[in-house]
């Protein structure tokens, strides 16, 4: 703590930079002005240096909006490309859902095809291991017998070829 | 640069410090206006500057083809109905085109050292 400047204000530094904040500020307004009367002086003595000054300055307002123009029409264009690319990752999107769901559905066929048939509808067969004959089976042997039995006996009678 | 100028100047009195601080003002404001012009061929000075609200001057020192040391001093007054030139203290005319490159140097005068000095932040 300075206690020979009670008031932190009252040091040579602080006072020092408020004056020379104070000088710089009078420069300044002091230049300006001084610019200001020139060119009104100089507009005085030659009136066509004011018209060219207002041709200028009439060139650059235009150049100005020109190129705020460019940059408003720039910016839309960002943003309609935006857009753009919103609504195509959008489409992606639904595509790549949709391509998904089909590959599902696909798969699930696939599934199941793949998939076993219940084993009461498999009928497996093994090699050298006859497959037991039904009732049905067994019947139309007999038949086949009893026929085959009768052809036999015909076939002795008449001196066939046995 | 400003601040720069400031420095040093504390322990003086007050109206010793400011003459001192305004007379380095001037000098890098007249440094800065002599440069507008384009550079400055060796071994010759030039320096434009602001006087007061109403003065402006160029001074230019130079030496010529018989080594000879010469200067022109030209002091624009600014009054409201015209411009009062004087040069090495002769009454001149300003033509349109001297008036034109008057202008266009006071505007760059304006911005560069209010940039350059007295921007202070």
């Amino acid at each position: 703590m300075n206690n020979d400047y009670p008031n932190q204000s009252d040091s040579p530094e602080v006072r020092s930079l408020t004056d020379s904040e104070r000088i710089a500020e009078g420069k300044r307004i002091s230049i300006e002005n001084a610019a200001t009367n020139a060119r009104a002086s100089l507009y005085s003595l030659h009136p066509r240096l004011w018209q060219e000054m207002q041709a200028k300055h009439k060139a650059e307002e235009d150049a100005r909006i020109n190129a705020l123009d460019a940059l408003h029409q720039a910016a839309e264009a960002v943003d309609n490309n935006a857009t753009y690319e919103a609504e195509m990752n959008l489409l992606d999107q639904e595509l790549e859902q949709q391509d998904k769901a089909e590959l599902e559905d696909k798969s699930r066929n696939l599934v199941d095809e793949a998939m076993p048939m219940p084993s009461s509808q498999v009928q497996v067969e093994v090699p050298g291991v006859p497959i037991e004959p039904t009732l049905i089976d067994e019947a139309r042997s007999m038949v086949d017998d009893a026929v085959m039995g009768d052809v036999d006996r015909y076939l002795e009678n008449i001196g066939g070829p046995n | 640069m400003f601040k720069k100028l400031m420095k040093g100047l504390h322990s003086q009195n007050d109206v010793q410090r400011r003459a001192d601080l305004y007379r380095k003002l001037l000098h890098h404001e007249a440094e800065i206006g002599g440069e507008l012009f384009g550079p400055v061929p060796k071994g010759a000075r030039r320096e434009f500057f602001c006087l007061d609200q109403h003065t402006w001057v160029w001074h230019e020192e130079w030496i010529d083809e018989n080594g000879q040391h010469r200067f022109a001093t030209t002091r624009y007054d600014m009054r409201p109905n015209g411009v009062v030139k004087s040069q090495n203290g002769q009454y001149r005319e300003v033509s349109l085109q001297e008036a034109r490159n008057l202008l266009n140097a006071i505007n760059m005068y304006e911005k560069r050292v209010i940039n350059e000095l007295y921007s202070y932040a």
